[in-house]
């Protein structure tokens, strides 16, 4: 027994720490797809910098390419007015080669400003820049690390790198001293025309690129997080049917348990009336028996006398006169003695005590197969007031000893019952009683039977001390009794109650007064035996050749 | 046939009018024979006739059968007791083991022989009793106000107890519970431990013992046998079973194999097994002064057949033991 309960405490454990695993599984899932989104969110908000960074680079590097070119128109036009030698002279001419210088001053100053920006978004890119001012606003950009999108920005930075010192050192140049150097301007455009394809393709192939991996990465987080949610199904449908599995079979464990409660209850009461018969047998067994033995010792005395007696018949018979004086005088002592004991009664009154105890027994035999209705089928025809008579025979041994008995059986007809299961209620409520006044030492059971409308009404009394008010709604619960451990499975009044009302569709009450007694009413609803509609005669439609 | 010996009184108690008919046909012709249907009148035939022997049911109503026994006693100890059981009585017997100093309990449904043999040594050492409380009518002058219902114990006082510690024997296989009880109440008596069947034998050959605790399981020799040896060389030693069985028919046999004064179930609270232990020395103390008190010891004088009966042979082999230590300690 214990075994078992460890086992089912294992059995407990196991469950929570399964449902534990469960819970942490489910969180992790919830918790991954949270994080996971939370990364992909910042990679968005990182290529979207990127892509704005690149934009500008783009641009950065158009500005640059049409101010160079520009510089160099103008300077062109400069250098064309300047080398024609007349018109220098002129005031006019003068006057325009100073607005031209003046605009190649604005535009390689805004050469310079681009160049120099277009240089940073460069580097920006390939190493990382955490305060890119773009437009007066700084921006943090991280390199770009994927290798199918750093190809791009390695491609520009390359063919950047080794030109940026030149490219930017022009404009430099110009703003110290006002000069171009022809040269250094030549190969400006030169790397810039040369290169500006390319650039600009890295540029776009690298916006596009990002553009791709984005898709991508939202189609991966799409998948994963659909994936999350098939699990996080997956994982509580398991749960679910684990919980549902542990909860049918712990509402079987009870239900196991009840039917051993029942089981053991119908064990009780069998051993009730088992101690209950052996007693009665005993008694009558025992001076059955010692009647016999005292028959037999008797019989010997008999024997003894006939034999004296034959011999004095057989003496006279012969003529044997001599012998007879003698053995007459034996054969009238021995009689005079089995006369004088009072043999002959005593042997009569031991028979007929013999005969009552083997009366009773058998008696008691027939009360048994009355109680038990073993060989009966369950539900028959029976009158409660003999049901009640064999149980008082099985409990004769608890009531003999304090309890008087008061019949009040009336003219009750027969219903249709389960003898055995009625007896065991009746047990039930008797032993009861009997316990009750068990402590006073006297008491008196009282047993009516009456006809109320269309029920049998069975009331069983005691004048014992009562129910307590406190209990009295508890007494037909499963498992509630005040008697000491081991004495009572606290089942009996439920299975009785469960009997009547479900068995035979009756109803139990129950009355008490402290210190006055308890009444149990039983209401058995009266039912003639009806002949079951699919009754047939023979299993199977008989065949006939 | 026997020859009719109408001195012996004896009664026989049952609610049941064909029990009590047929044992009477089975005692009338040795005895004369009273017959009580309840305890109360059983009570007042004692009161009234001097009864040598009571044989009565345990299961009446009103008063149960060992509690008729225990008021007879006080009114009229020198009758002798016996009980008749049925198995289901077993419980009630086992709250109160030996309560009323039964002399046999037999188990119904009983054999004629053994019930023949049983009253007749009952009769002998209730004749030979009797010369010790001739005067029954003091006791029940002054037993006159014990009523059916409420009688007190009223033992004729034992003696005093002496002024030195009494011997006290305890005999457990378990060293632990040895120790524990040998703290518990060397205080009190002189107590003398065992260990094992051998050493028990020893100190009962060197020391006068009084009384004596004793487990049942004794290392698997049979504790039955052991003691029964012990009651047959050492009547006067009053022997208290401490043991973890809870057993009713061994408590029986313990009662009619070797007259076991109380039956304690382990564990026990100390205070019950120190006031077993405190009547158990007066009860030795009486045996003492009043060998005729010690009904065990008389049945074996008179009759020694009904005693050898229930010996075994182990237990007749523990005897020889226990002859042969007493001879070596010079007891």
């Amino acid at each position: 027994m214990a075994d078992k309960k460890d086992k089912k405490e294992g059995q407990l454990n196991f469950q929570y720490t399964e449902l534990v695993i469960y819970g942490v599984l489910f969180l992790t899932l919830v918790a991954s797809v949270f994080v996971l989104n939370i990364t992909i969110a910042n990679d968005s908000r990182r290529d979207t910098e990127q892509i704005f960074c690149a934009t500008k680079q783009q641009e950065y590097w158009q500005r640059s390419l049409r101010s160079l070119l520009k510089t160099q128109t103008t300077q062109a036009e400069v250098e064309a007015i300047t080398s024609d030698s007349l018109l220098m002279t002129m005031p006019d001419q003068q006057a325009l080669v100073e607005t031209k210088r003046k605009i190649i001053d604005t535009v390689f100053t805004n050469y310079r400003h681009t160049i120099e920006d277009f240089s940073k978004t460069v580097k920006a890119l390939d190493k990382g820049d955490n305060q890119l001012r773009i437009e007066g606003t700084e921006y943090a950009i991280d390199a770009v690390k994927d290798p199918r999108a750093r190809v791009f920005i390695e491609d520009i930075a390359q063919r950047w790198y080794p030109r940026a010192d030149t490219l930017i050192g022009v404009s430099h140049q110009y703003a110290g001293t006002r000069k171009l150097d022809a040269n250094l301007l030549l190969a400006s455009i030169d790397f810039a025309i040369q290169n500006d394809e390319s650039i600009l393709t890295a540029n776009r192939e690298f916006i596009v690129k990002l553009g791709e991996l984005s898709t991508e990465r939202i189609n991966s987080l799409q998948r994963i997080q659909i994936l999350a949610l098939v699990a996080g199904i997956a994982v509580f449908i398991a749960m679910a049917v684990r919980l549902t599995i542990s909860l049918r079979k712990q509402q079987q464990i009870i239900a196991e348990s009840q039917g051993q409660l029942i089981q053991s209850e119908k064990m009780a009461s069998l051993g009730q009336m088992v101690a209950g018969l052996a007693h009665e047998m005993n008694t009558p067994l025992g001076f059955v028996r010692n009647n016999v033995e005292i028959i037999t010792e008797n019989e010997k005395e008999f024997h003894h006398a006939l034999q004296q007696s034959s011999a004095v018949l057989k003496d006279l018979v012969k003529g044997n006169y001599a012998d007879v004086e003698n053995t007459i005088s034996k054969a009238i002592e021995k009689i005079n003695e089995i006369e004088s004991i009072g043999m002959i009664d005593e042997n009569r009154s031991m028979l007929e005590g013999a005969i009552q105890g083997l009366d009773r027994i058998q008696e008691l035999i027939i009360n048994l197969k009355n109680f038990s209705r073993l060989d009966q089928s369950m539900m028959q025809s029976a009158n409660v007031n003999e049901c009640l008579d064999s149980t008082l025979v099985i409990a004769n041994h608890i009531l003999k000893r304090h309890m008087t008995v008061e019949k009040h059986y009336g003219q009750v007809p027969n219903i249709l019952c389960a003898p055995s299961q009625l007896n065991q209620v009746f047990l039930n409520i008797i032993t009861n009683a009997a316990h009750a006044t068990e402590d006073r030492g006297r008491g008196t059971l009282t047993l009516k039977t009456s006809v109320q409308k269309d029920q049998v009404v069975v009331q069983i009394s005691d004048d014992g001390p009562g129910i307590p008010k406190e209990i009295i709604n508890k007494i037909f619960d499963p498992f509630f009794t005040t008697k000491p451990v081991g004495k009572g499975t606290g089942m009996g009044l439920s299975i009785s109650k469960k009997i009547i009302e479900e068995g035979h569709n009756g109803r139990i009450d129950v009355k008490t007064e402290k210190g006055k007694g308890t009444d149990f009413f039983i209401y058995l609803p009266m039912k003639k035996s009806e002949i079951q509609d699919n009754e047939k005669v023979f299993d199977s439609a008989p065949v006939f050749n | 046939m026997a020859a009719p010996n109408s001195n012996i009184n004896i009664l026989l108690v049952d609610d049941e009018p064909l029990v009590l008919q047929s044992l009477s046909a089975t005692f009338r012709r040795q005895y004369n024979v009273f017959t009580a249907n309840n305890g109360k009148d059983a009570i007042e035939v004692v009161r009234q006739n001097t009864i040598h022997v009571v044989l009565s049911d345990q299961r009446m109503p009103g008063m149960l059968g060992h509690e008729v026994l225990r008021i007879i006693k006080t009114i009229s100890p020198s009758t002798i007791r016996i009980l008749l059981t049925g198995y289901s009585d077993l419980d009630a017997i086992m709250n109160s083991v030996n309560s009323g100093e039964v002399f046999r309990y037999l188990t119904k449904p009983w054999k004629v022989d053994q019930l023949r043999e049983t009253v007749s040594a009952a009769a002998e050492i209730a004749m030979k009793v009797s010369q010790v409380y001739p005067n029954k009518a003091d006791i029940m002058r002054s037993g006159a106000a014990a009523t059916a219902e409420g009688v007190v114990e009223e033992e004729v006082a034992p003696p005093p107890a002496p002024t030195e510690k009494e011997n006290l024997l305890i005999v457990e296989f378990n060293r632990e519970q040895l120790n524990t009880m040998i703290k518990v109440f060397e205080k009190k008596y002189a107590v003398l431990p065992a260990a094992s069947i051998q050493e028990a034998f020893d100190q009962m050959s060197k020391n006068q013992v009084s009384v004596m605790v004793s487990d049942l399981n004794l290392n698997s020799e049979d504790g039955l046998d052991f003691l029964y040896a012990v009651k047959q060389e050492y009547p006067n030693i009053v022997i208290i079973l401490l043991t973890q069985v809870r057993d009713a028919l061994l408590a029986i046999k313990s009662i009619n194999e070797f007259q076991v004064y109380r039956y304690h179930v382990k564990p026990c609270s100390v205070e019950d097994l120190d006031k077993t232990i405190q009547s158990a020395m007066a009860r030795a103390r009486t045996y003492k002064v009043q060998p005729t008190r010690n009904i065990h010891a008389i049945a074996k004088e008179v009759a020694p057949q009904l005693v050898e009966k229930e010996a075994t042979e182990k237990g007749n082999w523990w005897r020889e033991k226990l002859r042969a230590a007493k001879r070596f300690f010079g007891g």
